[in-house]
This record gives C-alpha cells, structure tokens and sequence, in this order.
C-alpha cells in the first residue's frame, strides 16, 4: 500500500507553511491538488523597509518532505538557465529539476536549512539569499562580497568541506567522505586525515564525528552511487593508491 | 493616503514611458520578428504589428507583455495552405534567433544562447490569416483542443477592452495576477473583469476591485466569458486552466485587505526619486546573518 503524502500525514506542517505565508509572504500561495502541493506566486527581496525586487516563483514539495529540500523554479524567465546563474539547465539527468534553482550544495544544508527548521526559515534564508544574489548580480556585475557561489559541480563539493576540514588537499577530503559514507565507523579504521593512525587513537576522531553531524552518510552514498568515478577515487584515496 | 489615491499611485507607478528602456527593448524585439518574418517568407506581405496591452491601455510596467500579430492576407499561402503550416512557418522563421514556446495561438519568445538562456522576452508573436480582403477578421490556428483553428478580431478586441470603462481595474487585476503568479490569459482575464463589472459603472476603482475578487472567491465555478468577436469560440478551456488559482488567490487577498489594507496587496509604491538601488542591495548583501552559497551541479 502506498504511504499517504505527507501533507496527510503531516497537518502540522501543512498549518505551518500556511501561517508563514498569510503572515510574512501574502503573494505566495500553497495548492494541494491531486496528491501534490506547490507553493505559487511572488517573493520580495526586501531590505531596511524596501522593496528591491521581485521573483515570480513556484516552489515543489517533495514526497519526502521535509527530509528533502523544496525545489524552488523562477518561473519569470528572469534568471537565464545557466550554470553561472545556479539554474539548473535542460539536459540535466534529473529532468524534474531543470530549471530549477540550487540553493546551496547538499553539504551545506546543516547550515542553510537545518533538518527540523521551519518552511519560514527555507524562505527567510536560502531562498531570500539566492534571490538577493541575482538582483546583486544585475546590478553590480558582482556576486555578494564573503558569500560568493561556491565552484561549479564537484569543485563546491570538495569547498563545503574544507569548511569544516580546513584548507586540505583533495584525498583528505575524498578519504573523509570514504569514512562518513559508513552508517557505522569503525574505531580501527585508518584515520581519513592521514596521519597513519586509527580513528580511535587519532585527534581528528571529533572531527569525524562532527562532520558526520552535518553530513549525513546517505548523501555521501548518493554521491558515490550517481557518480561512481567518485567512490573510486575515494577507495584509492583511503586505500594508498595515487589519487587523480 | 485614501484607498482612492494609492490605487491611482499604484496605477501611475506601472505606466511605461514610450522612452523607457522597457519599451526600447519591445521596440528592438519588433524589429528583430519583422526582420525575421521578412527574410523566412520574402513573397509574402503579412501585417506586422502591436496587438494586446499596447493598444488596450492596459499595459503594466511589472507585467507587460508585446503581442504582436502577423496575419497574414488570406489568399497568401507561401507560409502554407493550411492553419497549422502557417504557424509551423513563423515558428520556424523566430528560431533563426530565439528560442520559441509553443502556446495555444501564439509563439512565446524566449532566449536562445548565453545570458539570455531561457530568459523570457515577454513577447507572443500571434500568427494568423485574414478572413478575408477586408482584413478585418482573422484565422488563428488552436494547439490542444478539439477545435485546431477559432475566427476572431483584433480590433473588436481593442476596441471591447478601451472602451469597456474599466481599463483601470483591468491593469490592477492584471498586476495582481503578476504579483501572485496566475497563469491566466490576459485576455480571457480581460473578459472575466468586464463582464463581471458589469454593474458596477461609476462605482470605486476599490469597490470595483472587491467585487471581482469575491467574484472569483465565490463564483468561479459558473464564469462564463465570450469573445466579443466571435461567440463560437469556446473560452472555457483557458478560464477552467486558471479557476482554482484565481480562487485560492482571490479568497486570500480578501483576508489580506480586512486585515492589513491594499498596500499588503499591491506593495509600497516607490517614490520616484527613491535612491538608487545597487548601493541599497550591496548593503542588503552585507546584512545577511545566514549567507547561503548558490551552487550549481553542472560544469
């Protein structure tokens, strides 16, 4: 038997996203029509009382939603579809996402859109931001200043975490996300700093904890299973071969 | 400020000056599809020209559209014999430059390369066929639909809509609509107003608004609008497309104005001397406590 969606599921969070919307955002609307709920209308970009633009937006909800992350698509033909624009282009592999805006990479959700914050906080934060940095672009040539895109495919990847890491080479970062790929860490594994010590003997064992806070296992192993090179070049990264 | 005074502040704040780089860019756009047009079919003599909002009066700054309808004369067939081989022909003479989406009657023109990727002009090009020599009345070919072609008038339509005494509350639903993403053609929406305010001739452009807005809370479900050009084409279909959102919308901004008047509807009106606004976004940019880094997945 299917499971029911979760906006049956969930009155709760249905009720929340009404609230913020009659509350803080008027021209943004919530249907739920026929198994699915989009949100549809308008966001400002607002700052010190002033309206500096505006978005026509329509905003997806997942099935699993809230474990999943809103799609959001500007549906004003504002926002060309480019890479350089972090819209996602036609081609894609993930054709229900085309068009659609990234928000943040996935490794970055701890801090964008913490698991259990509410859909006010979604548009207030991430949402807000992007659109802010689209009307900041057209009209200073500029992404904002200390919160610059972060590089394009596995290059954004690989800064999210030298966030938490540190300025670390490539096969530190590819052996950390080798380990928290694990449900369970084991303490006799070769630490990923590559120090040469185990996990449980290693300084570093809180890192890894903490990383594993903010990185869930089951988006490393997504990674790895969309992208196998990847997973490849973690193995070897762990295991002593060159990495590429 | 009375309600009377904000909504004709609103209206003022949407005109477009003809001198606007809103309107220089239509005009480049007009020049582009006529060029066009001309280069793909070079035998042919098709009328090129503003339809829709321009000629109407109900043009808004925040969502305008260009309609421009090439028809062309009716014993014309290098475009192609039938309906359909003629909207086929101006698509494919649009693509030469833009990316174009296929709309019911008309071609939407988007972006086709670099930074105008998918980047939408705001510009339908309505390709049709005059009835006749007296170039009055027109072809246009239907995608989807069981009916493939409907007869109408441009100027019968120009002409309902300036002449309707409610062009004010034509241009504020219309940039209500925009403000709150109904995807609803405009002219069906046009139709709708009118016909819905009917009665209401010499009464408030306020309580002219209330009106259609409790129309579409309460009685969407029996609307019914006819083309003033032709009573046998059948509008349903578009009006059905937009029902519930018109609906939930309108139901919505009823709450809205009880509770926190017009200008949670329509937005602040911004003076016409604000400041300029790079400096009050890069200070925007500098306030936000939580930045978020966009990314993108491709290369």
């Amino acid at each position: 038997m299917s499971k029911a969606p979760w906006f049956e599921r969930s009155p709760d969070l249905v009720d929340e996203i009404r609230k913020a919307l009659s509350t803080r955002y008027r021209t943004l609307h919530l249907y739920i029509d026929g198994g699915e709920a989009e949100i549809r209308g308008s966001i400002p970009v607002v700052h010190a009382d002033r309206e500096l633009d505006r978005y026509q937006v329509r905003i997806v909800f997942p099935s699993d939603y809230p474990k999943s992350v809103p799609i959001v698509f500007e549906i004003g033909g504002r926002i060309p579809h480019l890479p350089d624009y972090h819209v996602i282009p036609a081609g894609n592999r993930e054709t229900s996402k085309v068009g659609s805006c990234c928000l943040f990479v996935d490794e970055d959700r701890w801090a964008a859109w913490p698991a259990g914050s509410a859909f006010e906080n979604f548009l207030e934060d991430p949402v807000r931001n992007f659109f802010l940095s689209q009307t900041h672009f057209r009209e200073t040539g500029r992404w904002p200043e200390g919160w610059e895109p972060r590089g394009h495919g596995e290059q954004g990847i690989f800064e999210a975490y030298r966030d938490h890491l540190g300025a670390v080479d490539d096969a530190t970062v590819l052996r950390y996300m080798w380990t928290i790929s694990h449900r369970e860490i084991k303490g006799h594994w070769p630490c990923p700093c590559g120090s040469g010590n185990k996990i449980k003997q290693c300084s570093h064992r809180d890192e890894i904890r903490n990383l594993q806070t903010k990185i869930p296992s089951e988006l490393v192993r997504d990674r790895f299973e969309a992208d196998t090179k990847l997973r490849e070049r973690a193995a070897k990264a762990m295991f002593g071969e060159t990495v590429e | 400020m009375t309600t009377k005074e904000y909504l004709q502040s609103v209206l003022k704040s949407q005109t477009i000056d003809d001198d606007s780089e809103e309107m220089k860019a239509l005009d480049k756009h007009q020049k582009k599809v006529t060029q066009l047009i001309e280069k793909a079919l070079p035998k042919s003599s098709p009328t090129i020209e503003l339809g829709g909002s321009g000629a109407k009066g109900t043009r808004n700054k925040e969502s305008y559209d260009l309609d421009i309808i090439c028809y062309f004369p009716h014993e014309d067939s290098e475009p192609g014999d039938s309906l359909k081989e003629l909207y086929a022909s101006v698509k494919g003479a649009l693509e030469a430059e833009y990316l174009v989406e296929s709309k019911r009657s008309s071609l939407r023109l988007k972006g086709k390369s670099g930074t105008d990727t998918m980047r939408d002009f705001h510009i339908d090009v309505v390709p049709g066929r005059y009835v006749d020599d007296t170039e009055t009345d027109s072809y246009l070919h239907q995608q989807g639909g069981e009916k493939k072609w409907l007869k109408t008038n441009l100027r019968t339509h120009i002409r309902h809509v300036k002449n309707s005494g409610f062009v004010d509350a034509i241009r504020l639903i219309k940039l209500w609509t925009a403000r709150n993403a109904v995807n609803v053609k405009t002219f069906v929406l046009e139709l709708a107003v009118i016909k819905l305010l009917d009665d209401m001739k010499g009464r408030s452009l306020e309580a002219q608004l209330v009106h259609v807005f409790e129309s579409f809370k309460d009685d969407i479900k029996p609307l019914s609008v006819e083309d003033p050009a032709n009573s046998n084409n059948d509008l349903k279909p578009i009006l059905d497309e937009a029902r519930l959102h018109l609906q939930v919308v309108a139901s919505s901004s009823l709450e809205t104005i009880k509770s926190h008047g017009w200008e949670a509807v329509f937005g602040k009106v911004e003076d016409k001397d604000a400041p300029p606004k790079a400096p009050a976004v890069i200070s925007a940019a500098g306030s936000v406590s939580n930045p978020t880094r966009p990314w993108s997945p491709e290369m």
